[in-house]
């Protein structure tokens, strides 16, 4: 997920929107089909200012709350899977006891993960590297450790050293430089 | 008191010594002149990938070649030819048409080793470096960006100061000196021909076009269903635009006189190219007559620069000629005029 101004995410995620346009985000989550989200805000004054509009606006101190919620949506998807699995005939029952047992482990480890703060996902999410470093990755590293290079006869041509100074000394001075 | 300054004085680094650099990077040479030695060498940019099976190191006396991880031979430079025609393989050239190849990416390993043994040993030195870019072509979409930046990259990987300067401005620094830099320099080399005005040091305008002696060598030997690599050889021993050729095999007077056709097409194109690019872009008024000075590889068969005279006569220039004349030496008229700016950049350092 790509809000505009923010990291890219992937979801699910909590993503710490201060100072964004909340109109902006919810227009932007709106467009993208996305109905699942929450607004929580621990400012008192941002709070009231978005109680009245429809994203609901909660207080980080609940957390048990969303704990709930997620783990009521978790178990209503569960019983889907279950219903879904049973209409299968060719299952035997190791077969679901082993999918029950996945769900079990996933389920857990869920509701044990803690959710990861924006900072936290900034952190893990690589940095931009600057345009420098973008241009020595584009260009293939040069790895000459391994090879060895034995030097045999090469053409030399005997160049003429006085017309190389008067012409260094020329240059530099048509090019605004003193003696 | 005195015994700790004589101390002193020998912990202190001796300053290092500068070494000034010009490195031609040219589509069939690579070509680097030095501050501190007498001579400028020279080395085809071509190399020759083997077996290490199919050759005994021991037979390459004399020879370049570098040595890799899993029995990877190169035979670098000249041999490359020699080998190749031995082993029915085509040589690999890390460029084409003035630049770095996109089908040789894996071959700037090899360039840098190339290019290292060309320059030679820096170590213990400060060493700087102008190396030849190409103005962009005006007939070809390629960018010149990606081969600057590699160039810069190899040199960089070799502790060497860099700065990119355009070829054809190089051998104005080379040649025209004692009309203070002023001037028009046309480097025909193997992959573009790079154009170049100058007035007193300053480039007015620099432009690059994708036809030169390659394009002459595919034209000839598309004309005469041959195999490029052999009209190569042909023009290389041959081709004169002067006096008389004594050669009595029918196939190669074919081919003489079909590169003879072809050398005037290139002429003729790239006056034509100068013309309209001087009339459509250079603002400043030459009010003095200017020399033309050709150089490069292409323009070394003798007679080269009596057929440019001629084609050019026939054509209205914009600006006055003083005189049309060939580089003291085509092949290293680049590195020289490389070599003339970095000394200059060094004075100004100091």
């Amino acid at each position: 997920m790509e809000i505009p101004g923010l990291l890219p995410v992937r979801s699910p995620a909590d993503i710490n929107i201060t100072g964004c346009d909340i109109n902006l985000i919810s227009a932007f989550l709106r467009k993208e089909g996305i109905v699942e989200y929450e607004i929580i805000s621990k400012n008192p004054a941002t709070k009231s200012s978005y109680h009245e509009s429809p994203p609901s606006v909660r207080d980080s101190s609940v957390d048990g709350q969303v704990i709930d919620k997620r783990f009521n949506r978790l178990e209503s998807l569960i019983e889907q899977l279950l219903q879904k699995e049973t209409v299968k005939k060719d299952l035997n029952s190791e077969q679901i006891t082993n999918k029950l047992e996945k769900i079990e482990s996933i389920t857990q480890k869920i509701l044990t993960n803690k959710p990861m703060s924006h900072e936290e996902l900034a952190k893990k999410i690589k940095r931009e590297p600057k345009i420098e470093e973008l241009d020595d990755k584009f260009i293939p590293s040069i790895d000459i450790s391994n090879l060895k290079m034995k030097s045999g006869a090469k053409k030399s041509i005997k160049k003429d050293d006085a017309d190389l100074d008067d012409s260094a000394d020329l240059l530099f001075r048509l090019m605004g430089h003193e003696d | 008191m005195e015994k700790e300054e004589k101390q002193n004085e020998a912990v202190k680094e001796k300053p290092k010594s500068i070494v000034s650099i010009g490195l031609d990077v040219g589509t069939m040479h690579l070509c680097a002149a030095r501050s501190d030695t007498d001579e400028v060498k020279i080395t085809r940019n071509v190399f020759l990938k083997l077996d290490s099976d199919d050759v005994q190191v021991s037979e390459l006396s004399e020879i370049s070649y570098v040595e890799g991880e899993d029995n990877e031979l190169y035979i670098v430079g000249s041999d490359a030819f020699r080998y190749a025609n031995i082993f029915g393989q085509e040589v690999s050239r890390p460029m084409e048409k003035g630049l770095i190849s996109p089908k040789e990416i894996a071959a700037i390993d090899v360039l840098t080793l190339m290019i290292q043994d060309l320059i030679g040993d820096v170590k213990g030195k400060e060493a700087y470096c102008s190396y030849s870019v190409p103005a962009q072509a005006i007939d070809e979409g390629r960018s010149v960006t990606y081969h600057e930046s590699v160039f810069a990259r190899i040199l960089k990987r070799l502790g060497i100061n860099y700065t990119s300067v355009n070829e054809a401005m190089a051998i104005i620094y080379s040649e025209c000196a004692k009309e203070k830099f002023s001037g028009i320099a046309i480097s025909f080399g193997a992959g573009m021909a790079n154009c170049a005005i100058s007035y007193k040091g300053i480039q007015a305008l620099a432009f690059s076009t994708a036809r030169s002696g390659d394009w002459i060598d595919n034209e000839t030997a598309a004309s005469l269903g041959m195999v490029a690599n052999r009209v190569t050889s042909i023009k290389e021993k041959y081709m004169k635009f002067s006096g008389e050729v004594d050669i009595k095999n029918r196939k190669t007077k074919r081919v003489l006189e079909a590169l003879y056709y072809y050398h005037k097409a290139l002429i003729e194109y790239t006056v034509k190219k100068i013309i309209k690019e001087f009339d459509e872009k250079v603002d400043i008024e030459v009010d003095e007559a200017i020399p033309i000075v050709v150089s490069g590889g292409t323009s070394i068969p003798e007679g080269f620069v009596d057929l440019f005279r001629d084609v050019i006569s026939r054509h209205d220039l914009p600006f006055e000629v003083s005189e049309i004349r060939q580089a003291k030496n085509p092949l290293t008229a680049v590195a020289n005029g490389l070599l003339i700016k970095t000394m200059s950049d060094v004075r100004g350092m100091k």
